[in-house]
């Protein structure tokens, strides 16, 4: 079973992503790239996309270090989906507050104590030293010369910050029990279902006090001016229609792509067992189908781009209408407010992690080498085998299996991953934009009362002082 | 390469060292317009033997259509929260006597439904109301209010009178705020002062705006776009609180000056200026039509008086 798995990654991936990346990547691009992700993960980010841009400079310059670091950035993708559109919110809802927090020294533990039972991560420590041997060591620890490799085994991590904060957010949402989660390592294709993750069940929120609804977008147009909550209601409702019109027709597309690719692999693998492949008509039909969805879906995405631009102008109406009538009275209003806009900074902070894991990803395709090296990564992979232990074969094969599937989708997800995390980063500073009006006014009233109350007390003192003198 | 390096330097550099220079900002009460503005001359009434002008005045229907057969406390609910929202400014007075010539509110429980599923609650209310005078409805609104709470104890879920209640000021307020001003907040952003003045915005921090223009107005200097701006802001913040449009007349002219010592092209000085324009002509309204509703408020008085009288 590995074998064929080999032979199909050997004439199917390395072939492939050869040609995208040779036509496309100009080393000269590529360090600019490399300058441009450090300063907009500088910038734009704190520590963790920081953290994962010196950890992939120090890692084995693997293809599978890039294809599961996509998969983290479509997680926080997907994660950010989640808080956009899935999960209720309320006033007293803690996930929000939860999700922006700092992950501490137990709950890294016990991160780290569920990515046991992942086929890499569970193996990962047996083939890193071979790997690390016959592939060489990350462009940061080549500087060190003859220490590199020492000190990369020292400082490399096999769970990288962004991977530690993307898995903290699954468990804060589906929960701490890790069956109950998805399998963030599933790249089923590059487009149908990208922004949702499969089988798996949110967890329901704890609001006594607040009312609950049931997406964010929902939530702010609640905080919006009376007069402005219709129109924002019914040009959001048109923009998710838009939105589901065209996920649908990308999930039609991906079936069949996937439909295509499993047939080509069955062709190409040769096996002995009798299997059904497509014939030449069937294909072409296919084809036709394909070339008629592509040809919808991009009328689909321009009316969603539309309807999205409406649903975004109103927004800054709405932006500039609430500076007129601020409701910091009540204070469930103020508190919705400061949970929506923990979320929309959450969302936009996750999408930078995004881009940098996606852009870290492409770059060090390039700069790497590893789509060339891969025939030389499956054999230290092979190699590596006798080093893990045979109760974590099983795994091994499991892990050889879902590198090679992800590998094709790596590239369309990179493409896919940054166009919806663009789209998040853009939608989360609209709602930041918004509730900011609302939070820096109670915070100023909140200044006013107490400078109002310090000098009140400070004047009733002088007085008492006065009438005891 | 270099270029684009030393570029992407400058850029970090000058994104690390330089900041927003936002000045100190101060909350001050305001208005919200009615949104059925058109209507309110229909809700005019004049009588020559009350008052010279017209007053808006309604008499509130005490009979809730479809209040008794959902929930016994819905009607007390709406109408409390009717009277409650009213009052708040009193553009619009409450009849306590009504009669074939004024104006009635009469409000229908359209929708009302609660589910209770443990761990779950939920309610749904919709309510009707009908301004009409005579038997002409000239305005009939419908508003909706959806009230959703969980909890894993359901011990901390609120009661049904709770959702009720809560479900009854968000309809209320919606409908009132079509036909009259509410209350609500604004914010305002000073700008940059001379040495001398530095204490105004100490003042103002405090909520001494009194204190503050007084600092102002003793000033000597150059009276320029910045001074006339921020003492624009300070009269503006002192008549929002105590509503006096002696001082809503000062915050007017103090704007006026800035705008014509080049505000005009200070995006900050022509954005207040539009929000207190708004503020000056709502609190302008509602002062002249409280004092138009007050004659009818005595008339009323006196009429509960004489009969107390005739009683004894």
């Amino acid at each position: 079973m590995t074998e064929i798995l080999w032979q199909e990654a050997l004439m199917m991936n390395t072939n492939k992503i050869n040609k995208t990346i040779r036509v496309n990547m100009k080393s000269k691009k590529l360090i600019i790239n490399s300058l441009v992700i450090a300063v907009a993960t500088f910038t734009m980010t704190g520590c963790s996309a920081l953290q994962e841009t010196m950890a992939s400079q120090m890692e084995v310059p693997t293809l599978e270090n890039q294809v599961n670091r996509v998969a983290i950035g479509m997680t926080i993708v997907r994660e950010n989906n989640i808080m956009a559109y899935k999960i209720p919110i309320s006033s007293d809802a803690i996930w929000p507050t939860l999700v922006s927090a700092d992950i501490d020294e137990n709950q890294t533990k016990y991160i780290d104590n569920v990515l046991k039972a992942d086929p890499y991560y569970s193996t990962v420590h047996y083939t890193k030293a071979i790997q690390r041997k016959m592939l060489g060591s990350g462009a940061l620890m080549s500087q060190f010369g003859d220490f590199g490799t020492l000190t990369a085994m020292i400082l490399d991590q096999s769970v990288s910050p962004l991977a530690y904060r993307a898995v903290s957010k699954i468990s804060i949402f589906y929960g701490e029990d890790a069956k109950q989660w998805p399998n963030i390592f599933s790249f089923d294709s590059a487009e149908g279902s990208f922004l949702d993750f499969k089988n798996a069940t949110l967890q329901e929120i704890d609001s006594p006090t607040g009312d609950v609804y049931e997406t964010l977008g929902e939530a702010v147009i609640s905080l919006a001016p009376v007069s402005l909550q219709k129109d924002l209601e019914s040009a959001r409702e048109e923009m998710l229609e838009a939105f589901e019109l065209t996920a649908s027709l990308k999930d039609d597309k991906g079936e069949y792509d996937a439909e295509l690719q499993a047939d080509a692999a069955n062709k190409k693998a040769k096996t002995k067992q009798k299997q059904k492949f497509l014939t030449n008509k069937e294909i072409n039909e296919i084809k036709n189908e394909l070339a008629v969805l592509e040809e919808r879906i991009k009328q689909a995405e321009s009316v969603a781009d539309e309807k999205e631009a409406i649903y975004f102008e109103l927004l800054d109406r709405a932006t500039i209408a609430l500076e007129s009538d601020i409701n910091i009275d009540d204070e469930a209003y103020v508190k919705l407010a400061k949970n929506i806009n923990i979320v929309a900074n959450e969302i936009d902070y996750g999408a930078t992690e995004a881009y940098a894991a996606f852009g870290l990803a492409l770059t060090n395709l390039g700069t790497t080498n590893a789509v060339l090296n891969f025939p030389k990564e499956l054999v230290s992979l092979a190699v590596a085998k006798a080093r893990v232990p045979s109760y974590l074969q099983s795994k091994y094969d499991k892990r050889v299996e879902r590198l090679v599937k992800n590998a094709i989708y790596l590239l369309p997800n990179i493409f896919v991953g940054t166009y919806y995390a663009s789209k998040q980063a853009t939608l989360a500073q609209k709602y930041d934009d918004f509730t900011d009006v609302i939070l820096e006014a109670y915070a100023t009233k909140m200044e006013q009362n107490k400078a109002q109350d310090a000098a009140q007390k400070e004047a009733s003192k002088k007085k008492l002082a006065q009438a005891t003198n | 390469m270099k270029q684009i390096i030393a570029t992407i330097m400058v850029l970090v550099i000058t994104l690390l060292v330089s900041g927003c220079g936002a000045g100190p900002k101060i909350v001050i009460p305001s208005y919200t317009a009615p949104k059925e503005a058109a209507k309110l001359s229909k809700i005019e009434t004049r009588d020559e033997f009350i008052s010279d002008g017209a007053y808006l005045a309604l008499f509130l229907s005490p009979e809730v259509k479809g209040a008794k057969e959902t929930n016994p406390k819905l009607a007390q609910m709406l109408i409390d929260g009717v009277k409650a929202k009213l009052t708040e400014t009193n553009f619009i007075t409450l009849d306590p006597l009504g009669g074939e010539e004024g104006v009635t509110l009469s409000m229908k429980v359209s929708n009302y439904e609660y589910k209770n599923s443990g761990k779950k609650v939920s309610m749904a209310l919709e309510v009707t109301f009908v301004l009409s005078r005579g038997v002409d409805e000239f305005l009939v609104k419908k508003y909706k209010a959806r009230k959703n709470r969980q909890s894993s104890d359901p011990n901390k879920l609120p009661s049904e009178n709770e959702l009720a209640s809560s479900a009854v000021s968000k309809v209320v307020k919606y409908f009132i705020s079509d036909v009259s001003p509410l209350k609500t907040h604004q914010m305002r952003e000073f700008k940059p002062l001379p040495k001398e003045l530095k204490h105004v915005i100490s003042y103002a921090k405090r909520k001494n705006y009194k204190g503050a223009i007084k600092l102002m107005e003793n000033f000597k200097g150059e009276k320029d776009l910045n001074y006339h701006y921020d003492l624009a802001i300070l009269y503006e913040a002192e008549a929002s609180i105590t509503e006096s449009l002696k001082l809503l007349d000062s915050a007017s002219i103090n704007y006026e000056k800035a705008v014509q010592l080049g505000g005009i092209e200070d995006e900050m000085v022509m954005n207040a200026k539009a929000k207190f324009d708004n503020f000056y002509e709502l609190l302008n309204k509602t002062k002249k039509q409280d004092k138009a509703n007050q004659a009818l408020r005595d008339d009323r008085d006196s009429m509960a008086g004489s009969s107390d009288d005739e009683y004894e």
